[in-house]
């Protein structure tokens, strides 16, 4: 608990310490990088070590700090912040990822001036982040909810000249305060379970509200109007941060309101059924509306939105296993959820960091203007295949990990008693379809956004000069420094790591996945004999599976070297090179760049197919010119279903319906004296009629 | 293999014979496989029929009688009367449903998921197996999702013919205790009730030029 | 089930996939009332591409290089998980359905990612086309093998791997099983003929851009990266040849491995002629309509799932 609260304080201090100095002195901005990285490295070694060790749960008062003289957490029974194992297994996601993206980061913003209020935000939100998994008393939770709402508040308003990032801040702003406000109803609900049992009533009001407020923050649908825009304008290394971590804090939020509600309580299973929809909804609906983006940032933050939505699928899985007694089902549903946050904090990250690269290179987030960036910039185009790869669930990567251990669950249980018909096996098998689609449309979204801005050449000529002539000049790849391809390259490893070796996820996930499965009223000893048996199963699972995927590393190697054994036959025959000849257009006479697939294009058959649940807005502007025309716009615009009608639609009612009151602030003075008079009168009139 | 799972697999044909009529095009192809449902209610009535004990010599006879009705019926008459109709109104395709193709394949397979649940729950209250009441809801449920979805008048028809088929089948298994003039009156309604639609359905044609449903509006206030 | 010779199960497709191709192309030559190209003509065709020169577009980078690579070996390790008629599967544990269904998914990945490499509106067309219609027909599949994992007696043995759910259509269930597994067989056809790129879905004769998915994404490759592709592709049949027989004929059949052995090869054989069959007899339908006929194979898929409940 020292290390944790040392490493807190230092971020503190480095938050302050760049808000007033930063600007002055140049050697502030490393400084705090490097004491910054030392903290997480603290956090991150005791993180592991107190999660692999097997005595955590005895060693209760190294595991909570109270400060006694104040009034959030004054005693040990009333602790301000606690560890425990769902936490620790929260930190180590935050802490690898702080790390890289902080390396990231100052490299980023390396040669721009007035940066200091950005590095106090960007600190305080790091701090905010593990003082909101530690803590334990619900008013310092909300105190560092708020504080790390704000400062991304801030983070995302860096670019504030532009007016749509206004736009989107302040959209985020009032989501995040509307989550806020659930969450305050919440707390206010579930404290009363002290006094007296609550109804049944209350407790699913309770639960509801919960669900609402951290999945606001997490971004499920129909609360996630604000991931888009905020994630889409803010700068690269502040989105990584914001999607691959904040939104995972959400489901930490969610996770510690079910532990406090069911420590009395079993859980609903309608409950678990209404977990599992909404992770279905947010699935499909994110992925669908990947596939219509032709911006790449906006594509990223709503392929969160339909990891957010399997992640909830995953610990909506547990939920039913635990209503159900079906340890099987709660076991593997709970591990595949934690272990697809930390994959999907991990990619995710990646992700927006290589998309970081190609959009501060080639200054535009349009797809459409990109196209064949891999030759102008190898190592990040490598790092977003394997990104790209890992994402859609393919082995041998670790989403097809997490996944796997997801369908798992359901194909045990299934196997076990199939016949009885009941109404949670319906919503399982929706769940498991609903899965398999999503990973479907995955695929088919990171093939598109890789090959049309990796692949192939620059749709856009100005663009490929400018970028023909930087390389000229510099003489070397557009990737950045080592300081900017490092932390990915870091983080392919690791995707690396836990696709060919997915056993060692196993030690980090078994205790958190047992306090978890631990929340249901059946008796503890068999139970945890349970979970380790299932555990040891999935080890020579993994085991088997890590065995195929070296024979498939081994395969690929060796038709390697047949086909190098085969260039080098060839070559040395004719003593030639092998030709690369212009592409085959079959015989036209003068193909341009513009004429390959774009992004809409590309998707444009899939988007036909849905096109209920899409709405595409067509502008068609042509200009004429007496009986000729000279020029023709086209543009399509895809539109969240959620944000145009239900929010929009509300937005105006209620527009229209306080327009109605705007006659009393009319801005004459002598108005407002006469409502001043009016209300003097009243009050005597009232005090006199009191009295 | 026993009488059950024959039935079953009957049964199955039976459903996945309607699948086509929300999701193709043409006319005629759900057609054929109307003639091809009728055959397979003849042979299911067989099975049912021919599994009870035959009193009389009288008996005997009788149980043949709803099963050749039915294949004259269902597998003849009613599918001729409709593709005379197809020819002379030359409604051969509907392009463009109101619910599109993929949507009413989805919402027939949520409807048949909805179907076996209530199978399962009204299986106590009759002596109907679950299996039968879940393939007769989930077929009256395409005939709807056919007429509700579709402009074309011929496409309407085949779809309350779905829904007779559907229902019919929920009765067939109560044969044994009804006389069998109430089959017989089933099946004499049906025939006159697509008599007539045809009918309409060609002076319609001939008058407005076209049958398609959404044109027929100039009654509205 | 027992193995009588090692690796038995992979030298077979290995060696006998390439036959294939020659069968239902002599099939179709039959209707056609033509004689034919021989039987062994795909691997006289594979040992020509051997020797055949690499060359590669200027627009093109590692990717359709190394795509080959990757579709091959993950085929390969398909096969792997894949039993015969009675042998078991070399690798297998439970859940090994995903592996199978997710390396096929990587295939398609690479596909779409060769096929946009180059950098021509051609094969980012096929890229187009092939991963709209692959992306319809994975519920269908894994709906199928969900199915097939809640029939027969997986209660007694409750590893769910390809090997154990393929193999439950033994002698003595041949006749309790048959309603859910025949509804299943032509799905899967369906689902093959998707799969490997057949009339009604793709045409694997012409090179029009209107009628290309899987021809127009190899254009660009040669020599050893086609011999490569083709090789893959007609292990890709076999494999889905195999589970149709699977589950058409029982597996122990009689008590000899080898004459199983042979009597599924015989199966694979009957449905490679029905495969020529139906590319004889039909058209390659228009691409708004080959979306219904993916839909009917998932509905086809949902019905089988559901006669296990009734």
């Amino acid at each position: 608990m020292f290390f944790l609260l040392f490493s807190l304080l230092l971020l503190l201090l480095n938050a302050l310490v760049s808000k007033f100095f930063a600007n002055r002195f140049q050697f502030i901005t490393p400084f705090t990088i490097c004491t910054s990285t030392l903290s997480f490295v603290i956090t991150l070694l005791f993180s592991l070590t107190s999660l692999l060790s097997p005595d955590m749960n005895n060693s209760m008062d190294k595991n909570i700090f109270a400060i006694p003289w104040t009034i959030l957490g004054d005693s040990l029974n009333h602790p301000l912040l606690e560890i425990n194992n769902i936490a620790l297994f929260f930190l180590i996601p935050i802490s690898i990822l702080s790390i890289l993206v902080t390396i990231y980061a100052y490299k980023y913003f390396l040669n721009k001036k007035g940066m200091a209020s950005f590095w106090c935000a960007y600190y305080l939100l790091l701090a905010s982040m593990i003082a909101v998994v530690l803590s334990k008393s619900n008013l310092f939770f909300l105190i560092c909810w708020e504080i790390m709402g704000l400062s991304s508040f801030f983070l995302v308003l860096h670019e504030s000249e532009k007016q749509e990032t206004r736009r989107a801040a302040w959209i985020y702003l009032s989501l995040t305060h509307f989550g806020t406000f659930a969450i305050i109803l919440f707390f206010i609900c579930s404290s009363t379970q002290k006094l007296a049992p609550l109804s049944p009533t209350t407790y699913s009001v309770c639960l509801f509200l919960a669900l609402i407020g951290f999945g606001s923050k997490s971004g499920i649908v129909p609360v996630h109007i604000w991931l888009p825009k905020a994630h889409a304008l803010a700068p690269s290394p502040v989105s990584a941060l914001m999607s691959g971590l904040m939104i995972k804090v959400g489901v930490y939020g969610f996770i510690r309101a079910l532990m406090t509600m069911t420590s009395i309580h079993t859980i609903n299973l309608n409950f678990a059924l209404v977990v599992v929809t909404i992770g279905i909804i947010s699935g499909i609906g994110g992925i669908l509306m990947t596939l219509a983006q032709h911006d790449i940032k906006r594509l990223l933050a709503y392929c969160s939105v339909e990891n957010i939505g399997i992640i909830y699928i995953g610990i909506g899985l547990g939920l039913i296993g635990l209503s159900t007694n079906n340890l099987i089902l709660a076991t593997l549903g709970f591990a595949g959820g934690l272990l697809h946050v930390f994959n999907h904090a991990l990619f995710k990250c990646l992700l927006f960091l290589s998309a970081g690269t190609v959009i501060s290179v080639t200054k535009t987030q349009k797809m459409d203007k990109l196209g064949g960036l891999l030759k102008l910039m190898p190592v990040t185009a490598f790092c977003f295949f394997i990104g790209a790869i890992s994402i859609s669930g393919i082995p041998p990567f670790n989403g097809f990990i997490s996944e796997f251990l997801i369908y798992l669950a359901f194909f045990k249980t299934t196997a076990t008693n199939p016949s009885i018909i009941k109404i949670e096996l319906i919503f399982i098998v929706a769940a498991i379809l609903a899965l398999a689609v999503i990973g479907g449309l995955a695929l088919f979204c990171f093939a598109k956004i890789f090959s049309i801005v990796f692949l192939g050449n620059m749709r856009s000529p100005e663009l490929a000069l400018k970028l023909g002539h930087q390389i000229n000049q510099n003489n070397q790849s557009l990737d950045g420094g080592k300081l900017i391809i490092i932390p990915q390259l870091i983080i392919c490893s690791l995707c690396t790591l836990i696709g060919f070796f997915p056993s060692v996820t196993l030690p980090l996930l078994i205790n958190p996945v047992k306090s978890l499965v631990l929340l249901s009223s059946i008796s503890s000893i068999s139970v945890i004999t349970q979970i380790e048996q299932e555990f040891s199963s999935l080890q020579s699972i993994f085991s088997t599976i890590s065995f195929t995927f070296l024979l498939f590393g081994f395969l690929l190697i060796s038709f390697f070297l047949l086909r190098k054994i085969k260039i080098k036959l060839e070559t040395t025959k004719e003593k030639s090179k092998i030709p690369i000849v212009p592409t085959w257009d079959c015989g036209y006479h003068a193909p341009t760049t513009k004429m390959q697939y774009s992004a809409s294009s590309f998707a444009a058959t899939l988007l036909n197919f849905f096109s209920h649940f899409i709405h595409t807005k067509k502008d068609l502007s042509i200009h004429f010119n007496k009986y000729f025309w000279e020029d023709a716009k086209f543009h399509s615009n895809n539109l969240d279903i959620i944000t145009e009608f239900f929010y929009r639609s509300f937005y105006h009612k209620i527009l229209n319906f306080l327009s109605h009151f705007t006659r009393i602030q009319n801005g004459k003075i002598h108005f407002y004296l006469l409502y001043i008079v009016i209300f003097l009168i009243l009050m005597l009139i009232w005090c006199l009629l009191g009295a | 293999m026993d009488i059950n799972k024959i039935q079953i697999l009957l049964l199955l044909l039976f459903l996945i014979a309607n699948f086509p009529l929300i999701g193709v095009s043409r006319t005629l192809f759900p057609l054929k496989l109307f003639v091809f449902q009728g055959l397979l209610l003849t042979a299911n009535t067989l099975l049912i029929t021919l599994q009870e004990d035959s009193h009389t010599p009288q008996d005997s006879i009788q149980k043949f009688i709803l099963p050749t009705l039915i294949l004259l019926a269902k597998a003849i008459i009613i599918p001729y009367l409709i593709k005379v109709t197809i020819v002379a109104t030359k409604a051969y395709r509907e392009t463009r449903p109101i619910i599109p193709y993929g949507t009413s394949i989805v919402l027939a397979m949520l409807g048949t998921l909805v179907s076996i649940f209530l199978g399962f729950k009204l299986n106590s209250l009759s002596h109907l197996s679950s299996h039968t009441i879940s393939i007769s809801l989930a077929v009256i449920f395409i005939g709807l999702i056919a007429i509700i979805g579709r402009k074309n008048a011929v496409f309407q028809i085949m779809g309350y013919m779905a829904m007779e088929n559907g229902i019919f089948l929920l009765t067939l298994p109560l044969s044994h205790t009804n006389p069998l003039i109430i089959d017989v009156l089933i099946l004499v309604d049906v025939l006159v009730a697509v008599t007539v639609r045809k009918n309409a359905v060609y002076w319609i044609s001939k008058e407005f030029k076209s049958i398609e449903v959404d044109k027929l509006t100039t009654l509205k206030w | 089930m027992n193995k009588t010779l090692p690796f038995i199960q992979l030298l077979i497709p290995l060696l006998l996939a390439p036959l294939l191709y020659g069968i239902i192309n002599r099939t179709k030559a039959i209707f056609a009332g033509r004689v034919g190209s021989p039987l062994l003509q795909t691997y006289y065709d594979l040992y020509k591409l051997l020797h055949k020169n690499f060359i590669y577009s200027d627009s093109s980078t590692w990717i359709i290089r190394a795509g080959t690579l990757v579709i091959l070996a993950a085929t390969i390790i398909n096969l792997l998980l894949l039993p015969l008629a009675n042998v078991q599967s070399a690798i297998s544990f439970s859940g090994d359905i995903l592996l199978f269904v997710y390396m096929f998914s990587l295939v398609r990945f690479m596909m779409i990612l060769s096929g946009m490499d180059v950098g021509s509106s051609f094969e980012a067309m096929g890229s187009a086309r092939e991963g709209y219609f692959a992306m319809l027909a994975e519920p269908a599949i894994l709906l199928a093998l969900i199915t097939l994992s809640t029939c027969g007696d997986l209660q007694l043995n409750s590893s769910l791997s390809v090997n154990t759910l393929l193999s439950v259509l033994t002698l003595n269930q041949y006749f309790t099983l048959n309603p859910t597994l025949l509804i299943l067989v032509p799905a899967f056809f369906l689902i093959l003929l998707l799969e490997t790129s057949r009339i009604p879905f793709d045409d694997p004769n012409t090179h029009l851009e209107l009628t290309m998915i899987h021809e127009v994404i190899i254009l660009d490759h040669a020599g050893l990266d086609l011999a490569f592709i083709t090789y893959a592709t007609s292990l890709k049949l076999w494999i889905f040849s195999s589970i149709i027989a699977h589950l058409l004929i029982p597996i122990d059949i009689v008590g000899n491995t080898l004459i199983n052995i042979l009597i599924h090869i015989l199966a694979i054989f009957i449905i490679c002629i029905i495969i020529g069959i139906v590319e004889s007899t039909c058209a390659r339908l228009r691409l708004i309509r080959v979306q219904n006929l993916i839909l009917g194979a998932l509905v086809l898929t949902f019905i089988s799932f559901i006669t296990s409940w009734i």
